[in-house]
């Protein structure tokens, strides 16, 4: 079954939702004092994030996530 | 007298952000968790902003995406994006110092706009399709498919695996548009 979505632009706001697809997809993400630690599949590839609210960026976790899917990570999330 | 608009001129930038992303092969040293850290903060201490740091990848070694400027009406498209590759580089290598990081050589720079990144992530990952999916888009049965399967234009399946074929959505999206679609029972072959 496909359900048609709406597209908008990623925010800080969607970490919980980004976060929640990540182990859905086999990632583990280590919360530390220094920020989020988010380990691939592979067990090879790491991506950090700092904590989004020390961060001066509203790209932060867009840019997590460009580097997560060079990591294998799928986003939009896949359809199921 | 009458003046002349450059094409650099005409395709100036609009007001955006500049984001890059860099990749580096891995250096001598390896490069532990909290170093990591450092490299994302120390990014962020140099001016680069939103970063985030990996390790592995392609070249199995460190890289990071980072905002560096904002880009102003009417700049030159050349100018700014050598800049935002030069200085990203710059930060990426005084982080990276600053993190107690030596990093190998550099593999891979990109430079692009917030509004790409943000098209980028809006772009919906590719779909496979099975022998029944196949047979559904076409409106055809399985055994129907299996015949077309012989035909030069069908796309290649991905893989074959032990459940069956497997093809990418988007390459039978295009053998559907273009095939020349004959209505009836095909006619039979007589020798």
């Amino acid at each position: 079954m496909t359900k048609d979505r709406v597209k908008r632009k990623m925010g800080n706001k969607d970490w919980p939702e980004v976060r929640k697809e990540a182990e859905l997809q086999g990632w583990r993400v280590e919360e530390t004092d220094k920020g989020y630690m988010l380990l691939a599949p592979d067990e090879v590839t790491k991506v950090t994030m700092d904590r989004l609210h020390r961060s001066s960026s509203p790209y932060a976790l867009k840019n997590t996530v460009r580097r997560m899917r060079q990591g294998g990570f799928t986003w939009p999330p896949p359809r199921r | 007298m009458a003046t002349s608009t450059t094409m650099t001129e005409r395709l100036g930038m609009e007001n955006e952000t500049l984001e890059v992303s860099i990749e580096a092969w891995p250096g001598h040293q390896p490069v532990g968790d909290a170093q990591l850290f450092d490299l994302t903060h120390a990014i962020e201490a140099f001016e680069g902003r939103g970063a985030s740091t990996s390790i592995g990848g392609i070249t199995a070694g460190i890289g990071a995406t980072f905002a560096v400027t904002e880009t102003h009406a009417g700049d030159d498209p050349a100018n700014v994006m050598m800049d935002a590759c030069r200085a990203g580089i710059e930060i990426f290598l005084g982080a990276c110092e600053k993190a107690g990081i030596i990093p190998g050589q550099i593999a891979k720079v990109e430079v692009f706009t917030g509004s790409y990144l943000d098209a980028e992530l809006e772009q919906e990952p590719e779909g496979f399709v099975g022998v029944t999916e196949v047979a559904r888009e076409l409106g055809v049965s399985r055994q129907r498919v299996s015949e077309l399967r012989a035909r030069p234009d069908f796309p290649a399946p991905v893989a074959e695996l032990a459940a069956g074929p497997v093809w990418k959505l988007s390459n039978l999206r295009r053998f559907v548009r273009e095939w020349p679609r004959k209505s009836g029972r095909p006619r039979r072959q007589t020798a």
